[in-house]
């Protein structure tokens, strides 16, 4: 549905030239909720305003459903109107001069799509049906709340039946509960309706809820693209680690085991072993990455690979889990445990704990990828 | 980084914008600079020269007019700082009632000409006839009159009093802009009001409050009609009339060469004062907090002081805009000028009312009309191109376009119109002595103003409102038609209507550029009032009237549509 190939756009600043996207490729099937993940500046909002037509791409090729609407050679751009789109801003773009029901029918009746004033009230009717807000159309757009406004939005760019939806960060301006409650009704409407949807965002927790697919940037291009689960499970690199949930990092060196694992590797807690199936040879400088839900712990010392003993030091309850803070030989390491009578007591000062070899990632450190 | 650039960057227009802002703008400057070395008639060969600047720079004239000049612009700020500091302070700080009113009022009086308040002084105050003057002396038995209104001191005390509602316009949007907790805090901390106000509010105030006066103090240097009306009568010259008086000496051809090198000093002497201004101002920023919506901060009650607070807003607004208003009502009534009693009631007439279209003339009416309809449309459709480009576009030298819209501001009126006048002549342009020169003048005067609004107003335009049309398959055409002009529309008519009334008001140009063909109102009042001062008067009245009904009315409508959207 969407085809993005070697696309790539700079922005020349104050500073010099910044390279914004390098030659990212990206495919997104009919019907797929793909979210681009990454922190600011990575370059996913460039690559969304590619997509739309508001930003004309340096390089590469954009395909919306088999028609390419940009492309360096031959000269292609298709204007953003022309692309038969719909769109939600971080800001919402509601048109502050317009109550509600012209707010959804404007581009309906002034776009390129310009209907008959009868389809114009059934689409805007039908819409506002979608977001519940039905009775609201005289509305002036200033009185609605954040929340309000958001599913006007909603309901503007589901009024134009787009192709494709765009979304720029479209929760980040409301507070936590409605942004849990829309993130559902977004991706319910979505999959009901099919739209293939592409969505920018900086939250990993809306990616792991919302995404059939998630591509992590970083720098202008794409570290790994995978569904929320493969992702958090199978990060390929320390950056998607790092940005994806927790994960705790034991520095060391490769000195025994086969090419593809499992792997011997020196740590200052001793020697542990990695079940992982990168490929990484002898005397290579790696981290160990283990989740603190992974983090098993046990009273006696358990007869199990890479089980150590540490000291607790500090202890935080969540109510359905608690994270303590363990310590050995100078490396801090969290675990999160959530069964209920839990493992350790309040009077317990050091506990046993286990990486179990399966659980432990594995990846290139960063001086050795260099 | 941010990315909210988008696709509309508009090819070569913002370059021709520049091309052309910087051609009008740089154009009559330019010539002035190198008329100001040369002598004889602009547009008639003669030589390059230094005399212009040797002959101002060694002669004992130049320094006095120059004293005069700062004298002047001391007097003036003086005054303002007297009226104005407590009167922002009521506005801005205070539960004074009925505050809304007193700030329509003062926006008024900013737009009533400063000529028309200083013809009402010479009424109320001139040395013969004086209302006042004759009125102490007869009180007292005095042989002479106690007050002169033809000296420096009466003309910074009047031009003060006009300048004051702008800068407490100033000042208390600086007011508006100080963080609320800086003094909360202090309050919480057992400090009182007095305190308060002493030790953390004045402080916090002083960068604003300097950078407010500089201002005014180069305002005042640069006015014209106050020291020319009151000024002129006993030759106390300043730079801009010493300017005006060389272009139209009352015997004599002008001179150009001389009055070009008095305008390029006086120019730099305004351009050092800006130039603190601006760092001032600058220093005045890093105190100001933006705060956030809905935050609104507590006001001082005034409580039994209430009316003491009303005593100062009438203690200004008397002498400032009552007095001088009711004199010209006085005066629009007699044929020959009368103190006021009961006494000469009978010989009061409404004859210069019912001539008034006479007296003014319909050339003087559409010339007047075409000044403030063309001016103001041309104004508000260059700001609004100009400020896109700088608002929105990526266009690399913005910056320089912003400045250089900005840049007629710091140039007084006199040296522009004396600019433009060099200008037409040395070209040859057959605009020079029409209405059209006027509308030339005040458009690139105003241009600085136009585009400053417009920026502020495109900035709160978010470019997401645009791209949603764009994106839902809107043209840009029709994103510009159903989107944007709505939303700015408001704005643009403020703006048009402000500068419409301004071009009414104005007169420096006008004069300076004068001739039989582009009289407007305010040249007509100017040449009138020797010849028929009731009639004059009787315009002068007309004229107040007219711009309040326009401002109020337009004001109440404007705001409701711009709050409506905010």
């Amino acid at each position: 549905m969407i085809r993005i190939t070697g696309l790539t756009k700079t922005y020349q600043t104050g500073q010099g030239t910044v390279k914004a996207v390098r030659e990212i490729s990206l495919d997104i099937k009919t019907g797929e909720f793909c979210i681009l993940l990454g922190p600011s500046g990575c370059g996913k909002t460039t690559t969304l305003r590619c997509v739309a037509g508001l930003e004309r791409p340096d390089l590469g090729e954009i395909v919306i459903e088999d028609t390419v609407v940009n492309s360096h050679q031959p000269q292609i751009y298709v204007a953003p109107e022309d692309r038969g789109l719909g769109m939600i801003f971080q800001s919402y773009a509601i048109w502050p001069h317009l109550n509600v029901f012209q707010n959804i029918a404007l581009p309906l009746q002034h776009g390129k799509r310009k209907l008959s004033r009868a389809e114009v009230r059934d689409r805007v009717h039908e819409a506002l049906d979608l977001v519940r807000l039905r009775g609201m159309e005289t509305r002036r757009a200033t009185e609605l709340s954040g929340g309000q406004q958001q599913r006007v939005a909603l309901a503007r760019a589901f009024a134009c039946k787009p192709k494709v939806l765009l979304m720029d960060e479209p929760l980040s301006n409301l507070d936590a509960k409605l942004r849990e409650e829309m993130r559902f009704e977004i991706k319910q409407i979505t999959s009901g309706k099919g739209i293939t949807a592409l969505y920018v965002t900086h939250d990993q927790s809306e990616a792991l809820v919302m995404a059939d697919v998630v591509a992590v940037m970083h720098g202008g291009v794409i570290l790994q693209r995978g569904s929320p689960a493969d992702l958090y499970r199978n990060p390929e690199n320390l950056e998607v680690a790092q940005f994806l949930g927790d994960m705790n990092f034991i520095q060391g060196r490769k000195v025994d085991g086969g090419l593809r694992g499992p792997h011997q590797v020196e740590t200052p807690l001793g020697i542990l072993t990695s079940a992982s199936a990168r490929e990484v040879s002898r005397g290579n400088a790696v981290v160990l990455g283990i989740r603190p839900e992974d983090v098993r712990l046990y009273r006696e010392k358990p007869q199990a690979d890479n089980a150590l003993f540490t000291s607790i030091v500090h202890r935080q309850f969540l109510g359905n889990a608690t994270v303590y803070e363990l310590e050995c030989n100078g490396v801090r390491v969290f675990a999160r445990a959530t069964i209920y009578p839990t493992p350790v007591d309040s009077n317990m000062d050091g506990i046993f704990a286990v990486f179990d070899p399966s659980c432990l990632q594995l990846f290139r450190s960063a001086e050795s990828q260099k | 980084m941010k990315t909210n650039q988008g696709v509309l960057e508009g090819g070569k227009t913002p370059l021709l914008m520049l091309l052309l802002t910087l051609a009008l703008v740089l154009g009559p400057i330019g010539t002035t600079i190198w008329y100001s070395f040369r002598t004889g008639l602009p547009g008639f060969p003669s030589p390059y020269t230094l005399k212009n600047y040797v002959g101002a720079l060694s002669s004992p004239d130049t320094y006095r007019i120059f004293l005069n000049t700062l004298g002047l612009g001391v007097g003036t700020m003086i005054t303002v700082l007297c009226f104005g500091l407590p009167l922002a302070l009521l506005l801005g700080r205070t539960d004074l009632p009925a505050k809304n009113f007193w700030l329509t009022v003062l926006s008024v009086e900013i737009l009533i000409p400063g000529f028309l308040k200083a013809f009402s002084w010479i009424l109320l105050l001139n040395p013969r006839t004086g209302i006042i003057n004759v009125a102490i002396m007869g009180l007292l038995g005095l042989e002479k009159a106690p007050i002169n209104i033809y000296s420096l001191p009466a003309i910074s005390f009047i031009q003060g009093l006009s300048l004051t509602p702008p800068a407490v316009f100033m000042i208390v949007s600086a007011f508006r802009g100080m963080d609320v907790s800086l003094e909360e805090s202090a309050r919480v901390h057992g400090m009182g009001y007095s305190t308060i106000t002493r030790k953390i509010t004045l402080p916090l105030m002083m960068p604003a409050l300097v950078a407010a006066l500089l201002y005014y103090f180069v305002t005042a240097i640069e006015t014209f009609e106050i020291p020319a009306i009151l000024g002129l009568p006993s030759r106390i010259f300043v730079i801009t009339t010493l300017i005006y008086d060389q272009t139209n000496p009352d015997a004599g051809l002008p001179n150009f060469g001389k009055a070009s090198s008095m305008g390029i000093l006086l120019t730099l002497l305004s351009s050092v004062g800006l130039y603190f201004y601006f760092r001032t101002l600058k220093k005045a920023n890093q105190y100001a907090v933006i705060t956030g919506k809905g935050y609104r901060r507590k006001e001082i009650a005034l409580g039994k002081w209430k009316w003491a607070g009303i005593g100062f807003m009438l203690f200004y607004l008397v002498p400032a805009l009552i007095l001088p208003f009711l004199t010209l009502i006085w005066a629009s009534l007699f044929r020959y000028l009368q103190a006021p009693s009961l006494k000469v009631l009978h010989l009061a007439s409404l004859d210069a009312y019912t001539k008034i279209i006479d007296a003014a003339g319909p050339a003087v009416l559409k010339n007047t009309g075409l000044l403030m309809v063309i001016t103001a449309t041309v104004v508000m459709t260059l700001s609004a191109l100009i400020s896109w480009v700088v608002v929105r576009s990526r266009f690399k030298w913005k910056k320089l376009l912003d400045s250089a819209a900005f840049l007629p501001h710091a140039v007084p009126s006199v040296v522009f119109a004396l600019a433009l006048a060099v200008f037409a002549l040395t070209f040859r342009l057959p605009i020079y002595g029409t209405i059209f020169i006027l509308m030339f003048g005040n458009a690139i005067k105003s241009l600085g103003w136009g585009t400053r609004s417009l920026n502020s107003t495109m900035i709160q335009i978010h470019r997401d409102l645009e791209e949603a049309g764009q994106v839902h398959g809107m043209s840009r055409l029709q994103v510009l038609r159903k989107v944007i002009l709505p939303l700015i529309g408001p704005s643009l008519l403020n703006g048009w209507m402000w500068i419409a009334l301004l071009a009414l008001r104005e007169v420096t140009m006008a004069l300076m550029l004068y001739s039989t063909r582009n009289v407007v109102i305010s040249t007509q009042i100017w040449s009138l009032w020797r010849a028929d001062t009731a009639q004059a008067a009787a315009l002068g009245v007309v004229l107040v009237v007219v711009i309040a009904i326009v401002w109020f009315v337009a004001r109440g409508i404007l705001e409701r549509r711009i709050a409506m959207q905010s």
